[in-house]
């Protein structure tokens, strides 16, 4: 649902552009990241993320971060399709940003038991798969919208940092895109066949 | 004949022994001069061996300046550091500068361009970074989920 501008349109419309100008002064050092801007008209801007890690690097996720009302409202943050803008819904987002308590030297063993234990914390929610994914963080729109966060209100966090483009962008980049170091690739064997040589067949 | 061929052998002897000491009162100034002149020496050294050394500090305090661009928040902004200088100062610094004050600085972690988090309480010198660097000061999340 679309919500109407409340905010004198020219403050947002500003510091939209500030922020946009911001990223723009830095835009070598962040496509270096895999962070691409592909629009930025207000109030939206449209930001993919690849996995630079990976070779092949792929496109891991795309979001859609809405300016309106800024800074009375912080930023919403949507998953995209990047190549048709179109919102995403949970069950077609194969995208997880991942946060673990604060653990210094814990082995990758005990990592993988704490996430099969649900001690990892998913940062991308949903009410349901088919409902719209979100970024469930302080400085995002549906983070403060949401039943669960009433007092936590974003009025108390306007003016730290948080909500500013550069620090939704960097968090996804972050807790989703930097752990992505390789590909899975799961096979499963139907049939299975013998080989053999076809010189090696007797007369 | 003599210019003392008039005086007695005690008067010689007398003379004698005035002179010896008159000599051993001028070897004991000439001792006391060459003291002065070896202290003043080693004083002379010990100058010249501190405007070196504070020569070759100068010059290497001027050679091992930093020029960071920290982007805080998305926001860059250029500290001038010192190799001796420990990140925690100028992360404490851009803050200052870009007047991001809300959070306390601990909240703000260092970063390079790849994302690597760096050590507030090392020494800007030990990162070897070069003449110039880019940083990054990115807020911690929240609790979020």
């Amino acid at each position: 649902m679309t919500v109407p501008q409340v905010v004198d349109p020219a403050v947002s419309q500003a510091k939209f552009d500030r922020e946009v100008a911001a990223y723009r002064e830095l835009e070598a050092t962040y496509r270096k990241r895999g962070w691409l801007l592909l629009d930025a008209k207000f109030p939206e801007v449209l930001v993919a993320f690849a996995a630079t890690k990976l070779r092949p690097a792929p496109i891991v996720a795309a979001v859609v971060v809405d300016f309106t009302d800024y800074d009375l409202q912080p930023p919403s943050v949507r998953f995209v399709n990047p190549f048709t803008r179109d919102k995403l819904l949970a069950s077609n987002v194969q995208f997880q940003m991942y946060r673990r308590p604060p653990m210094p030297g814990v082995p990758p063993e005990a990592i993988a038991v704490l996430m099969q234990q649900g001690g990892i914390q998913l940062m991308v929610q949903a009410n349901r798969p088919d409902d719209h994914p979100f970024l469930c963080l302080p400085g995002v729109r549906e983070y403060h919208d949401n039943a669960a966060h009433t007092g936590d209100s974003w009025l108390l966090h306007r003016g730290s940092g948080e909500g500013s483009l550069a620090f939704i962008l960097e968090k996804i980049w972050t807790y989703g895109v930097t752990p992505l170091t390789g590909y899975q690739v799961q096979l499963q064997m139907q049939n299975i066949a013998l080989g053999m040589a076809l010189q090696g067949i007797p007369e | 004949m003599s210019e003392s061929g008039n005086k007695s052998v005690e008067q010689l002897e007398r003379e004698a022994e005035f002179l010896k000491k008159e000599i051993e009162n001028v070897d004991e100034v000439i001792h006391s001069e060459e003291k002065i002149k070896h202290d003043l020496e080693k004083r002379e050294h010990e100058v010249e061996e501190e405007a070196r050394r504070e020569r070759e500090k100068h010059d290497h305090d001027h050679d091992h300046h930093v020029r960071i661009t920290m982007v805080v928040n998305g926001q860059p902004v250029v500290i001038e550091a010192e190799e001796k200088e420990k990140l925690a100062e100028v992360r404490r610094r851009a803050l200052h500068e870009t007047q991001n004050l809300a959070q306390p600085p601990e909240n703000w972690e260092i970063k390079d361009e790849a994302g690597t988090v760096l050590d507030p309480e090392k020494h800007v010198g030990e990162y070897h970074f070069g003449k110039e660097v880019t940083l990054f000061l990115s807020l911690k999340a929240g609790a979020a989920g």
